[in-house]
Parts: structure tokens; sequence; C-alpha cells
């Protein structure tokens, strides 16, 4: 066994260094450490030294990889010690104490690998408590726990199951949608059939050329016949217009005719006279209007006296002018000037009191500098600033020392009710008590009341007490039972047969009573009777029918009253005998009933003997049956009479027996349960007589009192401690608050000097209040600037008094000059004038502007005047062209000239539009083209055509398309590549099948392979496995479990059991979670177990294992690593102070546990 | 007539039209279009080679359609391909090779009058005065031509350049149907100063002076035909032949390559071998389109980490690629790595058990059996046309042993790495 007997971490992780001595190194070794202990440094300290330290290590962070050094003692199975140090380097990484390098196989044997050591060696609460889940989710295969548990190789199960989700993605048997393989074969299948519907047959290449040519040569014909018919669509729609046109020329030249005599006058000549004539008029209208504009405007331009006098004293009006706007405006700032220079005057009348001067008197020579003015303010502002930290500076003292005397005399009453010393006590633990005494005590007289109950039902029974009971002979209760049946049995056959008597007899004597009613109800009818009254009747008959077929008698026969008498004695006769018949049949039947009656009433007699004996044999029966049962018992009398009583006395004997074995039992427990109340109340005593309370009081009060008392007691120490911690912070402060106080005083020192001086500037005494000084500073600051403005004030009112003067005597100059008066003030008059002024230039300026129009109107009255003169000359020369005899006849020839002119211009258009219209055509050749034939035929005829051509047009589209789109798609069919992408994408999904079959059949092997070994490895392990699992197991649960059993679960796979000791079993989802996690770890014990066997072993490490357990399960388990501890070398790290508690006491117990401390790692 | 004194002609061979590129799994629709008409723009690229070259005729030796294309409009393609070519007033003198013998339309086609299509009766003869020059042709009436046709050929014209075109299987060329045999030695004594062998879709030149010379086909259809493809481009000078000339044609280059990976321990040296190994090749493809079929060799510690998760590997080896170029694709990855040996040495922990039962129940024949059962139940599920042997061949020559060593990764370091076990 290779095990560990020392460990030495030097500047690994954050532990500079630490040394675990871990003796001997064989057995149970619990490390326990506080967190930050290095627990975890340790953890990784051993894979490290056992393996290597990695190249990428965290572990240098701090003192560098170059400073790492894990050393250890090893103690090998051969008994071999070595002592080896592990550095970080990649090569001779373990070496000996002197630097002698080691080969690693030393340590560790070749097969294992550090993951393998992790996986087997080491354990943890989160794998124990996943491998316990996956064991509920396994429902407890044997297969997988002996993998997962066994071999630490949960991840393998992780893989297998990956692996089986891998294979279902790809393929399964059963086709589905979501299968990659299905959906490659879909893609396949797609792609085959685009490649179908892409490809291009050669016949359906064939028919494409074939309707392209077709369509070719259609297109062909149908081009030519309309171009033919476009010609003559063309040649009839000329004709159409023409023939309208033909029609107007004809009416044109007609007109004309009629219009012979203005021959002699050329076309035009109408408008040469209708121009002369409108010329003329013209001119004439237009002299006159230059006439009368011409006078308007000499009027418009002579000017008025008043304004011609205005003019010559322009410069005196112009200075009235002036002046009257100066004097205006002095006028209008004069109010605001006054209230300016009394402000003034009053802000500085203050100073002047200040300074005892007058109120006119020039302050202008005793203004202050300004740097003496700004020293003040600031020493002022200095003043209140210093006058505010010494308040708030007192009163910080008078706080700090007030604080300093509560807190004094706080701590003191505190010290003197001992306050001041800690109580390590603390009243939670007690806080249940009272109830848990009052619950056990109610529990006691429960159980009392029980006991009493008890022994009541046991004299009820006949017992003196309850051993004497047990002892007493007594039939077991399924014996009791069994008798008791048999008794019932008989007894219900009896009470049967008795009822069957009882009802017999009350047949018999309802048969009886019946019996006698028939025979009294019979009457006196006998059979003789009968045939008397037949032989009657026969002898009635014999005499009718002699009669009737008598021969000698004639048919008439007897007399009708014979014939009467007669039939009515032969009707009586058949009466009686038919009567006599029926009450003959009845009289049988009565008997025949007598005969039956008679024959069941004996039957009820036989019945009811047999019924009686019967039941006497039944009696005897119960008796001896009920003897011979009860004979071996000693069952009190009242007990063993009837079977209903000995099975209420069985039963009541059975349930009070369990009944006082249960409150014996709960008695034992009521007594162990008070151990720990006991316990506590013991302390509570001693608690309460420290606190100085009555130790006699009842637990209720007492811990009510010492639960007060200890509130109170933390209350008051940590007051005290609050208290002390104030004080210690607030002497300080009160010496720093004195430090400052003692500063300011100097400060204040210092001011007054400068103060001193800045008050002699400004004339004050060197005592003077900063506020009066600050005020009379601001005073002067302002002073300066109001002085000057005082003066500027002065200076503007004589300069207005002077421009009144000046405008007076302007005005007085000018008034006598104007024709109407001017108001008298100054400023009113020069209004005045300067809107007389503003008239005046304004109408100046107007006929001014009028000038250059009248010379114009006087230039356009002299040449209208040439131009009418020269309008009569022309219209003198055409009267005596035309030979008219005035201007209004010479207008009405230009009348008539102008109508011929219009008749001539239209019929030229006429024929001009006609040749445009048909290609140059001569009227002549058109009538001949037209023979005589209307409007409305030829447009027949053109739209007969029109149609025509549509409908070619048509048949040309339709055939143009036809030929464009085979041709199309045989361009399309030359550049189509749809077939070869299409085949591109069967090829690619048949090569994504084969990628996928491929990887599904090696998944599916490399499963295959595995699942099957771990079945072979299951049966070759699993007897010792479990029988060695289930000890640990027994073990671990305390012996609630005695073992571990296997067996087959529904679906056939073999599954653990857990066996209890009445050897029932319970399966793992029956188990709850900590029992799993025992069997869990039972199964890794006992596997490690065997690969110790068979290899070297090497140290089990446990990390914080327990953390999940309660306190039992923890000691159990403890108990268990104990015991594998024997195997190999247990290291269990925890940081619970419960676990190291609980290893002490199993150290205690003589259980081989080597505990040990680690120190808190310094910062 | 004055005869030219030099003059060019282009030999192609085994255009195989419209035929899919085999293999390659559909990486997006860009790249299905790029190499669903890789066939066609390599033979769009051989009519410009030969207008720009000037070359005065072309020769197709065989196997211009693939043998079960049915689309007509491949036909048309083709014609409009001769088309360019007579419009520069190039003739092209083809005959029919065993897959144009089984195609429906090969024969039926309207080729434009500059082409022509020699018979299938017998073997022919076409003279071109004006270049001196006698080409002697026997197209294939059926698939399985057995016989040795090349001694139906007639003997040369006398005085001018004969040149053979013919669809064999020449001796020494396994791995092809054995159609129309013959010997390198019975064309070399023909006396035809130039055999235009098709059939082979490797290049090669069997013989100088004659030249017998297989173009090997214009574009790789799978990973077999990896390499350059493309035309032979001949000058005749004299009336002898003065320079062959290999002319890369192929729109699409297959590669397949192998890295290895003996003595790599991390991915990144990994990554790094077949980046150098990738660069190469997109050297050599100078700017085409590559699809790579990539084997992963040698003993490696990446062993296990390769087999237990061969998309994220198959996804590194993409990532590598698309560093190197957007133009590269993974065919497939073919993982032929090893473990390093360890020492026999018996572990006996659950997980060693494992192991040890793995290892002795992996034998090859029950590995092939169960190997096969796997197969037949996925394969009966596939339509008759993705069944192909060859898949099943491969897998079952190369899964067992990565089946083998994928369980003993698992159960050796299930989380696949070391520090990992709980």
């Amino acid at each position: 066994m290779m095990r560990i007997s020392e460990l030495r971490i030097t500047r690994y992780g954050a532990v500079p260094g630490l040394d675990l001595d871990l003796g001997d190194g064989s057995g149970l070794h619990v490390i326990h450490g506080p967190n930050e202990a290095g627990k975890s440094t340790c953890l990784a300290a051993i894979g490290d030294f056992l393996f290597g330290i990695p190249a990428r290590t965290r572990a240098g962070a701090v003192f560098g990889n170059g400073q790492i050094c894990l050393g250890a003692r090893i103690v090998l199975e051969n008994g071999q010690v070595h002592d080896l140090n592990r550095y970080k380097r990649t090569n001779r990484s373990l070496v000996t104490t002197e630097g002698t390098a080691v080969a690693e196989s030393l340590l560790i044997p070749e097969t294992m690998t550090r993951a393998r050591f992790a996986a087997l060696f080491g354990l943890n609460d989160e794998t124990l408590r996943t491998g316990g889940a996956e064991l509920l989710h396994a429902n407890g295969d044997i297969g997988r726990l002996i993998v997962e548990a066994g071999g630490g190789l949960r991840a393998l199960m992780v893989r297998l199951d990956e692996i089986d989700a891998k294979r279902a993605s790809l393929f399964t048997l059963r086709r589905a949608g979501g299968r990659a393989f299905y959906r490659e074969l879909d893609v396949f299948t797609a792609a085959q059939q685009s490649l179908r519907a892409a490809s291009l047959e050669h016949d359906a290449y064939d028919r494409h050329c074939r309707d392209r040519d077709e369509a070719r040569s259609r297109r062909a014909a149908i081009s030519a016949e309309q171009t033919e018919l476009r010609r003559q669509h063309s040649h009839y729609e000329q004709l159409e217009k023409a023939l309208p046109q033909l029609h107007e020329i004809a009416r044109l030249a007609a007109a004309l005719a009629a219009q012979a005599d203005l021959e002699p006058l050329p076309p035009g000549m109408a408008t040469t006279i209708t121009t002369a004539l409108e010329t003329c008029a013209a001119d004439r209208a237009r002299h006159a209007a230059a006439q009368a504009q011409v006078t308007q405007l000499v009027r418009q331009t002579t000017s008025p006296p008043a304004e011609a006098m205005l003019n010559t004293l322009h410069e005196a009006v112009a200075r009235a002018r002036s002046l009257g706007q100066s004097v205006r405006r002095n006028r209008d700032l004069h109010a605001g000037h006054e209230e300016k220079r009394r402000a003034m005057n009053e802000s500085l009348s203050s100073l002047r009191q200040r300074l005892g001067r007058g109120a006119d008197a020039d302050l202008r020579q005793a203004v202050p500098d300004r740097a003496t003015l700004d020293a003040i303010r600031h020493l002022a502002d200095a003043q209140a600033d210093w006058h505010n930290r010494h308040t708030g500076l007192a009163r910080q003292i008078s706080q700090a020392d007030m604080a300093i005397a509560r807190r004094r005399q706080r701590m003191a009453s505190l010290r003197a009710a001992g306050h001041d010393v800690a109580l390590h006590a603390d009243s939670a633990p007690f806080s249940g008590l009272v109830a848990e005494m009052k619950r056990l005590e109610m529990r006691a007289a429960t159980l009392d009341r029980r006991q009493a109950a008890l022994a009541a039902r046991l004299r009820a029974l006949g017992a003196a007490t309850v051993e004497d009971l047990r002892a007493m002979p007594c039939p077991p209760p399924e014996g009791a039972r069994m008798a008791a049946e048999r008794q019932h049995h008989l007894r219900t056959e009896y009470d049967r047969l008795d009822a069957a008597c009882t009802t017999e007899r009350a047949r018999q004597a309802r048969l009886a009573a019946e019996l006698a009613r028939l025979e009294q109800t019979g009457s006196p009818l006998a059979p003789r009777m009968l045939d008397e009254a037949c032989r009657q009747r026969d002898a009635v008959w014999q005499d009718i029918r002699a009669a009737y077929l008598d021969p000698e008698n004639p048919p008439a026969g007897p007399a009708a009253s014979t014939r009467h008498a007669r039939a009515a004695a032969l009707d009586a006769a058949i009466a009686r005998a038919d009567s006599l018949s029926a009450q003959l049949l009845a009289q049988a039947d009565r008997i025949a009933r007598l005969e039956g009656l008679r024959h069941d009433i004996t039957h009820c007699a036989d019945t009811l003997t047999l019924h009686e004996r019967t039941k006497a044999d039944i009696q005897a029966r119960m008796a001896d049956d009920w003897r011979a049962f009860i004979a071996p018992f000693r069952v009190p009398a009242p007990h063993a009479t009837t079977p209903d009583a000995l099975v209420a006395f069985v039963s009541a004997r059975t349930q009070l027996l369990s009944d006082a074995t249960q409150i014996a039992t709960e008695l034992a427990q009521l007594a162990e349960d008070r151990i720990k109340p006991d316990t506590l109340h013991e302390g509570l005593r001693a608690l309460a007589e420290r606190l100085g309370i009555a130790p006699t009081l009842s637990p209720g009060p007492c811990v009510e009192a010492v639960t007060t008392a200890l509130r109170q007691h933390a209350s008051g120490h940590e007051e005290y401690g609050r208290l002390h911690r104030e004080l210690d912070d607030l002497l300080p402060e009160q010496a720093d608050l004195q430090r400052q106080a003692a500063a300011l005083q100097a400060e204040r020192q210092d001011w007054a000097a400068q103060w001193a001086t800045a008050m002699q500037a400004i004339g004050l005494e060197a005592d003077a209040p900063p506020p009066a000084a600050c005020a009379l500073a601001a005073d002067w600051a302002a002073a300066p600037a109001q002085l000057e403005r005082l003066s500027e004030l002065h200076e503007t009112c004589v300069q207005a008094r002077q421009a009144e003067q000046d405008l007076t005597q302007v005005m007085d100059e000018i008034r006598p000059h104007l024709p109407a008066p001017l108001p008298a003030d100054g400023v009113a008059a020069a209004q005045a004038l300067e809107q007389l002024w503003q008239a005046a230039q304004k109408s100046q300026h107007q006929r001014e502007a009028l000038l250059p129009t009248l010379a114009r109107a006087r230039q356009d009255l002299a040449e209208s005047g040439a131009s009418l003169s020269h309008a009569h000359a022309m219209i003198d020369q055409l009267l005596a062209r035309t030979h008219a005899e005035s201007p209004e006849a010479l207008e009405q020839l230009a009348g008539r000239l102008a109508r011929r002119d219009r008749l001539a211009q239209e019929h030229t258009r006429a024929l001009d539009t006609l040749a445009r219209m048909t290609g140059g055509q001569s009227p002549a050749a058109l009538e001949r083209a037209i023979d005589g034939r209307d409007l409305p035929e030829l447009r027949a005829e053109t739209a007969r055509m029109h149609d025509r051509l549509k409908d070619l047009d048509l048949q040309r589209d339709d055939a143009v398309r036809a030929e464009q789109h085979e041709e199309t798609a045989l361009r399309a069919f030359e550049h189509n590549t749809d077939a070869p992408q299409a085949a591109a994408r069967r090829e690619a999904a048949i090569a994504s099948l084969h990628q996928i079959v491929e990887e599904y059949a090696q998944l599916t092997l490399a499963r295959n392979l595995i699942a099957n070994a771990i079945d072979h490895v299951r049966s070759a392990e699993q007897d010792p496995l479990v029988t060695r699992a289930g000890q640990f197991f027994s073990l671990a649960t305390l012996g609630a479990f005695n073992a571990i059993r296997t067996d087959l679960d529904a679906q056939g796979n073999p599954v653990v059991l857990g066996q209890r000791h009445d050897g029932s079993h319970v399966p793992v989802a029956d188990m709850s979670a900590g029992t799993r996690d025992q069997l869990f770890l039972a199964f890794r014990l006992a596997s490690v177990e065997t690969y110790c066997r068979a290899a070297e072993p090497l140290p089990f490490v446990a990390d914080d294992l327990l953390v999940q357990f309660d306190d039992a399960r923890s000691e159990c388990t403890l108990r268990v690593l104990a015991d594998f501890a024997r195997t190999t070398q247990v290291l269990l790290f925890t940081h619970h102070d419960s676990i190291r508690d609980m290893a002490r006491s199993l150290q205690a117990q003589g259980v081989a546990i080597n505990l040990v401390e680690l120190p808190r790692i310094a910062a | 007539m004055a005869r030219m004194d030099e003059f060019r002609f282009l030999h192609a061979a085994d255009l195989h039209l419209d035929s899919p590129l085999r293999g390659l799994t559909e990486k997006s629709g860009e790249y299905a279009r790029l190499v669903a008409d890789a066939s066609r723009r390599a033979f769009s690229d051989m009519v410009s080679l030969a207008i720009e070259s000037a070359c005065r005729f072309v020769v197709l030796a065989g196997d211009v359609f693939d043998g079960d294309l049915r689309d007509t409009q491949c036909g048309l393609f083709f014609i409009s391909g001769m088309a360019r070519l007579r419009a520069a007033g190039i003739r092209v003198f083809m005959i029919l090779g065993n897959h144009d013998a089984e195609n429906r339309f090969a024969r039926h086609l309207r080729v434009t009058d500059n082409v022509h299509l020699f018979a299938t009766t017998g073997a022919e003869t076409c003279i071109m005065e004006d270049l001196g020059v006698a080409v002697h042709g026997h197209s294939f009436g059926r698939r399985d031509v057995r016989t040795n046709i090349a001694r139906q050929y007639p003997p040369p014209v006398a005085g001018l350049f004969n040149i053979g075109i013919l669809h064999t299987a020449c001796q020494g060329r396994e791995g092809h149907e054995t159609y129309a045999p013959c010997t390198v030695e019975q064309l070399v004594n023909h006396g035809y100063q130039y055999w235009a062998l098709g059939h082979v879709h490797t290049r090669e030149i069997l013989h100088r002076d004659p030249y017998v010379v297989y173009a090997g086909n214009l574009q790789g259809r799978h990973a077999r035909e990896a390499g350059p493809k493309g035309a032979s481009l001949v000058t005749v000078r004299g009336g002898a032949v003065a320079t062959v000339e290999h002319r890369v044609l192929d729109a699409v280059r297959w590669a397949c390559e192998s890295v290895d990976l003996t003595q790599v321990a991390t991915h990144e040296e990994m990554d790094a071998r077949i980046r150098n190994v990738a660069r190469d090749i997109m050297a050599q493809a100078q700017g085409r389109p590559v699809a790579l079929r990539l084997e992963l060799a040698g003993t490696t510690s990446l062993h296990a980490a390769l087999l237990r998760d061969r998309q994220a590997v198959q996804e590194e080896v993409e990532a590598v690629l698309a560093g190197i170029s957007d133009q590269i694709w993974l065919e497939r990855l073919q993982l032929r790595t090893g473990a390093p040996a360890r020492p026999a040495v018996m572990d006996p922990s659950t997980g060693g058990r494992i192991a040890a039962d793995i290892r002795a129940a992996a034998t090859p024949e029950a590995l092939q059996a169960e190997l096969d059962a796997i197969l037949t139940a996925v394969i009966e599920r596939m339509p008759a046309h993705t069944r192909r042997e060859e898949m099943r061949a491969a897998i079952l020559h190369d899964v067992p042993a990565r089946a083998r060593d994928l369980a003993l990764s698992l159960v050796q370091d299930p989380e696949g790495r070391d520090d990992a076990h709980q």
C-alpha cells in the first residue's frame, strides 16, 4: 500500500508553507481546517505531487512557478520509505530530497492517469449526490452502478447516452423526419424528381423545333396578306375623305362666278380701303385728346402766392424748426434730470452726514483710494467668517464635553451592574425546553393513564399482572377463531333446522284447517242420483220420439197441448240430468283435494320428526366439540363458556399484551428523551444562579427570567462596548477641537491689527464695528460716479435755457411775414411753421414732376395734326380710283371685295387639301375611282377591310409569340443547367447519406463494443462486488439494511435491491436520497478495495464527503471509512466542526482515526 | 493547293458533359451551382482554347456525354460549342465512346456542318487537303465493344499526316473497362503519326514518334480523378508532331492529400500542417475552386480526440481551409490516424477491465460481422440508386478500427481531458 506519511507544501498557491503530519500514513485521516486554511490547496497539492504540476497551473500565481515545492514522505507496500520532492519542471520534476531524479512509476502505476485516479480514488459531496441521483434514474441498474459508482466512470455513461442521442439523430429503423438519414433521403428524392422534370427528352426537342418552324411560316403568310390589305384600305380611306371635299369645291366655284363684276379690282383692294378709313378715324380722335391734355397740365404746374412767400424766408424758417425741436427735447428730459439730481444728492447726503459735512459740500477732495475700500470689505468678511467658525467650534467643544461626560457616567453605571464583562451564554437552547418538558410530562401522564386502563382491562380478563396473562394457557387467536367458526357453523345449521321445523308446523296447521273446512262443506250427492235423472230424461225422449216417428199416427200427431207437455217434461229432465252431472264433477274434485291435504299433513309430520332428531344431534356435537377444544386451556370460566366470549377474550388479551409492550417501549423512549431536557434544565439552573435568579423557580419562569437577564446583559454589554469605543473616538476629537480654538484666537489678534489701520484710512475709530465700516466703505465706493453725474446734469440745464431764448427771438422775426397767425409759445409756433413748410415743399415737388409730361403733350398735339392731314389725302385718292361718291360708299365696296377674296381663297385651299389627301390625284381621277358610290358605301367597304386587318394582326401576334416562345425555349435549352444542378444536388444527397451511414455504423459499433464489455465485466464482478458493497452498506446504514441483493426488473435488466433484516427487499426507487448516496459510496469503496487487491493501493481522498448527511449518517459513514482505511490510506478533508467533533468522539471510542488540524493561513 | 507547313490541333477526350461531380455534400447553393456545370465550363474553355490558339481542327476521342444522361439540353449545349468553332473556321472530328453509345440522344445529334462524326459501322477516313491531314476514326456502336477495333483502322494515307482517333482501354491501363482493347505496340506499328486516344481519364503519353496520347478527361468527376485535367494541344510542323502540350481546362479541381500528424500533440500543430498542405494545393489550382479529400494520418496523441468529435474536427479543418481561401471545399475528411502505443500493463480498475474486454472482443472477424449486420439494416432502407458497393467496402474497411479505437478512448478517458474525472 502506498501511503503518504507527511505532506510538505512550500510556496504553492496562497500557502507559503504547510506541513501535514499523517503519522505512519495508514488508517483514516480526518483533516479539518476552517475556510481559507488551505484545504483545497492540500487537495490540489496531493494530485500535483502524485502526477506532476501541470504546465498551465495557477499554483504559482503568488510566489511564482519556480518557487513551488511539494514534498512528501511516502511509505510503500514493501515498507520502503521515500522522501521526495516535486517541482514544476518539464523533466525530472520528481526528485529525492538529495536531488536525485526518481521514476514516476515509484509513486503511481503506469496505467493510472491523473483522471482515473481522480475518478476512482477521489470522491466529493457533489459526486456522491449526483451518483445517488443517477442511481435512482437508472433504477438501480447493476451495470451502471458498477461502472459509475465502482469504476468512477459516470462520464462514460454520459458519453454513451450522447452516442445514443447522436445515433438516434442520424438513423432509426422507424422512419422519422427528424433523422438525418431520412432528411437526406427526402433531398435525394426531390433532386431525382427535379432532374427528371428538368431533363429535355429528344422528342420534346424535336417538337419545339417543329412548332417554331410552323409558327414562322404562318407569320410570313399573314404578313403578306396584311401588306396588300393595308394598301387597299388606305386607298378606300382616301376616297372616303375625298368625296366631301369634291362636293365643297363645286360649291365654291359657283359662288365665285356670281361676283364677276368686281373682277377689275385686284385681290386685297378691300383691305386697302378698310385700312385707309380706319386710319383717318383714329387720327382724328388722337388729335382731340392731345389738345385736352395740354390744357389740363398747364393749369396744374402754376404755383400759389403763400408758398412763394415761404420760399423767400427759407433760412429763418430752417433755424426756427431746428430750435423748436431742440427746445421740445429739453423740455421732455427736464423732469428726469431733476429726479436723478435729487436721488444722487440724497445718496450722498448720508456720506456727508457721517463725515459731518454740509448738504452741498464738495466731497471729491475727500474720496479714499480703492485699495483701502477693498481691504475693509475683505477684513469685514474675514471677521464674519471667523465669528462663524468660532461659534461652531465652541458649540462642538461643548457637545464633545457633554458627550464624554454622559458616556463616562453611563459606563460607570454599567460597570456597577457587571455589564462590562462578557457572559458567554445563549438562551436559545432553552427556548424549547419548557415546551419540551411539558410535552414529556404530557407523554408521561398519557402513559400513566394508558397503564391504569391497561390494569383495568387486565382485571377484566381475570389476570393479576401482564406476565400472568402472558403466561396463561390460551388458545391462539386463529385457533379460537376457527373453533368459534366451527361452533358458529353448527349453530347456524341448528338454527336453520329450527326455522324449518317452525315453518313445517305452521304449514301442517294450515293444511289441517283446510281439510276441516273441505270436510264440512261437502253435499250428500251420490252417482245413482245422476243415473236416475238420466233414465227419466231418456224415458221422456222415447215418448216423444215414438210419437214423432210412429207410422200409425198421422203427421199431425197428438194434440198441441200434449206436445207442449212432453217438450216441457223433456227440458226439465235434461236440465236436471245436467245439473246433477255438474254437481257430481265438483264432488269428485273436492274429494281429490281432501286426499291431497291428508297426504301433505302426513308429510309435514314426518319432516318435523326428522328435523327434531337432527337438531338433537347437532346440539350434542356442539357440546362435545367445545368441551374437547376448551379442555387444554385455563381460560377463566366466564370467558370460556361461549366461542364468542373466548374470541373476545383472546383478542382482548392479544391487544392488551401489544399495548403493554408499546407502553413499555414508550416509557423507555420517554426516559431516553428526558435525558437531553434534564441536562438542559441543569444548565439552566446553573445559569440562573450565575445571573442571580433563584434556581428554585419552575422551568417556565426560570427560562423566561434567564432569557430576559441574558438579553439585558447582552444589551448592557453591547452598550458598554459601544460606549467604550465611542469614548475612545471622542477624546482625540475633543483635543483636536481645543487646538482649533487656540488657532482661531491667534487669527483674531492678527485681524484686529489690520482693522485698526484700515479704519484710520476712512476716518473711523480703530474699534469701529465692521458692519458700519463696510457701509461707509460702500458709500465711498459709489460716491465718485455720482459726483461726476451731478456735474453733467447742471451743464445740460444751462444749455436748455439758452435754446428757449433763441427760439423766441427767431419766431418773432418770422410772424409778420406770414398770412396766418402762429401760437404764442415758441415750441407750438415752431411746430405750426414746420407743418406749413412741409405742405409747401410737397406741392412744389408735385408741380416739378408734371413739367416733362406737359412737354410730351405739346409734342403729341403737333404730331396728331400732321397725321390727320395725311389720312384725309389718302381717302381722297381711293374715292377717285373706285369712283365712289362718299366714304360710306367706299366702305360698302370694301365689304364686297373682302367676301370675293375669301371665296377665292377657300376654293384654292380645298383643291390643295384634296391633292394632299389623295397623293396628288386630280378631282377627275377621283371621280372615276369613286364611280358613283356614295359615302356610306365607301365606309362599309373600309370597315370590312379594317376588321380583316385586325383579325390578321391578332393572328400574326399569335404566330410571333409562338415563334418567340419556341425560340426562347430552344435558346434556353442550350444554356439551361437545371438538370445538372439537380444532378449535383442528387449526388450531394448521396454523399451525405454515405457520410451518415458511416458515422452511424461507427457509433453503433463502438457503442455495442462498450455495452457488451460492460455486461461482461458486470457478470464477472457482480457477485463479489455486491457482497462487499453490501457489507459497507450495512455498516453505513447502521444495520437498517444487512445486504445488497440483485434481481431482474420488469424489463429483465439486473438491478440491485437493499435487503432488510426481515428478508424484505427495498428497490432503489424506494430508498431515501441519503440511503442511495450510501449505496453509491458502498459500491465505490468495494470497487476501490477490489482494485487495491489487484494493484498498488493508493490514498483515497474524500473532500467534504459528509456535508449533506445528518449526524447519525455522518457517524456511520466515518465508521465505514475507518473500516475501509484498513485497505488503503483514507484522507478526509472537512471544514465542518461537527465532523471534527464526531471524529474526536469516535477516537475516544477506540476507532482508529487520525485527526489533523490545519492552521489558518496568515494573510 | 499549297499545304500549310505548320498547324495546330486540339486533342480532347472524355468530356462527360453534365456528369455530376460525386462525393461533394451540398455546402451551399452557390457551391452546388459551381460544381454542377463544371464539365460545361471546362468544355467552353476548351472551345475558347481552340479558337485562341488558332487550331485548325479539334479531335474528340469519345465519351462526350455520360451514359445514363437523358437530357437533350446537354446535346444542345455541345452543339452551341461546335457552332462557336464553326464560326472560327475550326473543324471537329469526333467518335462515340462507350458512354456515348449508350446515351439515348448522342447519335441523333444534329451537329453543325464543321463536325464530322465517324460511323459506328466501321473505321473511315477524312482527308483535309489544305492541311495534308488524314483523320481516321471508328465510333462505338454499342457500349461493350470488346474487340480490338484498332485493327480495322485503314492504313495510313501516304504523304499525309495521319491521325487515328480511338476510344480504347490500351493494355496496361488497368482500372478501366476493357473496351476496344489494343496494345501500344500495335498502334505504334500502324503507321499513323498521331494516335488520339480516349477512355482513360489520366493524361499519359504512351509513346513518342509516333505519338500515342491519352489526353485525359476535361474535368475530374470525383476524388479519384484528382489533379489538373484538360486537353492536349498538338503542333504539327513539316508533317511531324513538333510539340504536345497539356493545357489545363478543368473548372473545379479535385485534390486528394494526406497530412501526416506523427508527433503532433496539439490542434494548433495539426492546423498548421493542414494549412501548409492546403496552401500548396491552392497554389497548384491557380485560382480554381478545389474539392479536397483530406486524409489525416500518422501516430498522434490527438487520435482519440479526433475520433471522438469528428464533427468538431471536420469544422476545425473547414475553418482552417476557409482561412486560406473561399474556393477550397472539404470533400471528405478521412481519419487514418493511430494512437501511440501503450505498454501492455494490466489495469485492474473497472475501466481497465472494460477496455481489456473490448480489446479481446474486437477481433476483425467479429467486428466485420457485426458491422455487416448494422449496414444491412441501414442500406436496405436506401434507394437502389444511392447504394454503392464502394461505400459499403469503404465502411467495412475503415470503420471497425475506428469504432474500436473510439470505444477504447471513451472508456479510458470518458471526459476527453486528463483532469475531468469525477
